[in-house]
């Protein structure tokens, strides 16, 4: 009896055990993930399009930069509606700076200041690991297959399910779901380029959403770059003059 | 006669498949930054207001000509920003001129709302001199911390606003820590018979700051101006998210010495001198449907209690039925700069509920306004739909009903409705 309770043991330390490498392993595959997408600290250029079920579409080009974990700053440069118009994000809080209203308002992460099936956490997105931990990871399919846990309520979406390619790892896939469960939106990363200074990761991100049945948002990415910024640059003050970096 | 449908499918594919790769082509080279750059808006109004006949405020307007029924206003708008940077150095100005012509008035003008030297040693440091529009405070439709700039249309708080001639610098300080961010922006503004004479007093050099810090992950700023053209005045602000969706904030100001106009009933018109303090609470909440409820309450220490409002008017009829034509004069300019002015009353609360693209419409926004005086109930409500659609072409209608009892703020206004279709087209 007592070799059966021994057995029983071993059995669940062990199922422990590969539970906690594999949540480590996770961990260390979401990192480098992260990194593969693009340096902690950079500069970027995006163009976000928002595709109607007709067709019709609207297209905006942001210049965003980024410091450590938390600090993030986007700057819209087209179209013309919006130039000049800044987002910034520092920890969980996040501001717009519309030049005409010339001061910046606090923002939540769930609206969108694109329209669209971005919201302003997509756009001003940090390290996947800042934000999640993994609570499983399976690797027995042709890619891995991470569940993600938000590690605050303030977090945008509550789980993501994130598929990684073994090889370039990079996401594939990704499904964003609400604490209820709710699937909120599926982010397909797809054309994998080489943006020089080692970084080889995919250029497009296309979005689409049961909520927006028939809407699409696409997010291209054009330049990739490391490179460092004071603190300074990460301020309410700072938001008018973005356009002075590039 | 296969090939022949292989060669049409191949002929619609091919252009199909380019065409999706030229869309997610990116050129980067069309947003390289430019030593000039130039953008702006022109915008087209159309503006009809259904005149109250019988309102105060309309009896004071036609003291001599007769009162229309209605007034319709088509005007024209343009507004210029040109820019250069070079090294260290920054220079912009923005250039705003409007016609319009209605049946009681035309004429145009053009100003500079801002033209503006900067310095930027570096990223922590910015020196300014020229005409700026500054902004403080935390308030969406009210800002009682707002001492060094013209005050904002409540009922469009979003408009550009010209600025004042000034020097001021931008001093930023970032930690790691509970304290994350502090900033200091003083500002120097003169008041000459020529530079910034509608401010306040001629021939004083006056002194503001703000200080701002980022703690604990809330904004807070401390203002001040010195005693000159406007009386001593400090105040503060505080802006937090409580949630992903929900964020509020403050906004309390101390003023000195504030003089007001008092007209007594029978039409005596004195002066008064007193100390007021002016708050706002409000809160910016996302409901899941993706309203945005914007809601303020606006404590005006120093406007005018319903029963004070009801002397002005009962002084107009008072003039009126003594056919006192000077004190009717004298009451259309005190109204013009005090009781008749935007917002002269006491309490006001403020709540904007807008729809970011209902029932699946993309780019539309529809919203609706509500701007209270809380103490006499009379209110103004605005539905306005806008359109974003287009690219570059932002198409916004906008109508306005008033109500209110007789004496009340906005029973008495000039109009009872208004209908505004606005064109702009951004370049």
């Amino acid at each position: 009896m007592r070799s059966v309770h021994l057995y029983i043991l071993s059995g669940c330390l062990m199922l422990f055990a590969g539970y906690v490498n594999a949540v480590e392993n996770g961990d260390a595959i979401l990192k480098k993930v992260d990194r593969n997408l693009q340096p902690e600290s950079y500069e970027m250029y995006r163009k976000l399009v928002n595709v109607e079920p007709s067709g019709a579409r609207k297209e905006f080009v942001l210049y965003t930069v980024k410091k450590g974990k938390d600090k993030m700053v986007a700057l819209f440069l087209d179209p013309p509606s919006d130039k000049g118009r800044s987002t910034l994000r520092d920890g969980d809080n996040m501001w717009l700076y519309i030049p005409n209203v010339g001061k910046p308002l606090r923002i939540t992460s769930l609206q969108s200041v694109v329209g669209g099936v971005f919201n302003n956490s997509d756009i001003l997105r940090l390290d996947y690991h800042t934000e999640y931990h993994v609570v499983s990871m399976d690797s027995s399919g042709k890619e891995y297959l991470l569940i993600l846990k938000a590690n605050s309520k303030s977090v945008a979406y509550d789980t993501l399910k994130m598929w990684v390619d073994k090889k370039q790892l990079v996401p594939t896939r990704i499904e964003a779901f609400a604490a209820s469960g709710l699937l909120i939106k599926t982010l397909h990363y797809s054309k994998i380029k080489d943006f020089g200074g080692g970084l080889v990761r995919p250029s497009v991100l296309t979005t689409d959403s049961p909520l927006y049945k028939g809407y699409e948002s696409i997010m291209l990415f054009a330049k990739i770059k490391q490179r460092n910024f004071p603190d300074e640059v990460f301020t309410l003050n700072y938001l008018p003059r973005v356009e002075s970096l590039r | 006669m296969r090939w022949r449908w292989s060669l049409c499918l191949t002929a619609v594919l091919i252009p199909l498949a380019q065409l999706q790769a030229q869309d997610l082509n990116f050129d980067l080279s069309s947003y390289a930054r430019k030593t000039y750059q130039f953008n702006g808006f022109v915008e087209l109004n159309l503006d009809h207001q259904v005149i109250a006949p019988d309102s105060y405020a309309t009896r004071l307007l036609f003291l001599n000509s007769a009162v229309p029924n209605t007034v319709t206003e088509k005007s024209a708008a343009v507004e210029l920003t040109g820019d250069f940077k070079h090294e260290r150095w920054h220079a912009w100005a923005t250039y705003h001129g409007e016609a319009y012509d209605s049946e009681l008035a035309s004429d145009q003008s053009g100003t500079f709302y801002e033209a503006l030297l900067a310095y930027q040693p570096d990223p922590a440091m910015t020196l300014e001199l020229g005409k700026k529009a500054i902004k403080w405070g935390k308030g969406y439709a009210w800002n009682p911390i707002g001492f060094v700039e013209r005050p904002k249309n409540p009922d469009d708080p979003e408009l550009a606003r010209e600025g004042y001639v000034l020097a001021s610098a931008d001093l930023i300080k970032s930690y790691n820590g509970d304290l994350k961010t502090l900033a200091f922006t003083p500002v120097y503004l003169p008041v000459r018979s020529s530079v910034n004479s509608d401010y306040g007093l001629s021939g004083h050099d006056n002194v503001a700051f703000k200080l701002y810090a980022l703690y604990k992950d809330t904004d807070f700023d401390l203002a001040y101006l010195s005693e000159g053209s406007r009386s001593h005045r400090f105040g503060l602000d505080f802006s937090k998210n409580l949630d992903t969706n929900f964020e509020i904030h403050g906004e309390w100001a101390y003023i000195d010495a504030l003089t007001r106009q008092l007209v007594s009933s029978t039409g005596s018109i004195r002066s008064e001198t007193t100390t007021a303090s002016q708050w706002l609470l409000g809160l910016r909440y996302l409901t899941q449907n993706d309203t945005t409820i914007i809601a303020e309450y606006y404590r005006n220490g120093g406007g005018y209690t319903p029963e004070e409002m009801q002397s002005f008017f009962s002084a107009v009829d008072f003039a009126t039925t003594t056919s006192n034509t000077t004190l009717l004069n004298a009451l259309a300019v005190v109204g013009t700069k005090s009781y008749l002015v935007r917002n002269p009353g006491r309490d006001y609360l403020y709540l904007r509920l807008s729809n970011k693209e209902p029932f699946d419409w993309l780019y539309f926004t529809p919203a609706i306004t509500l701007i209270a005086n809380a103490q006499d109930k009379s209110y103004s409500l605005s539905p306005e739909l806008l359109y974003t659609g287009y690219q570059n072409l932002e198409l916004r209608f906008k109508a306005t009903i008033l109500q209110g009892d007789k004496y009340t703020e906005f029973g008495e206004k000039r109009n009872d409705q208004r209908y505004e279709l606005r064109v702009r087209y951004y370049f």
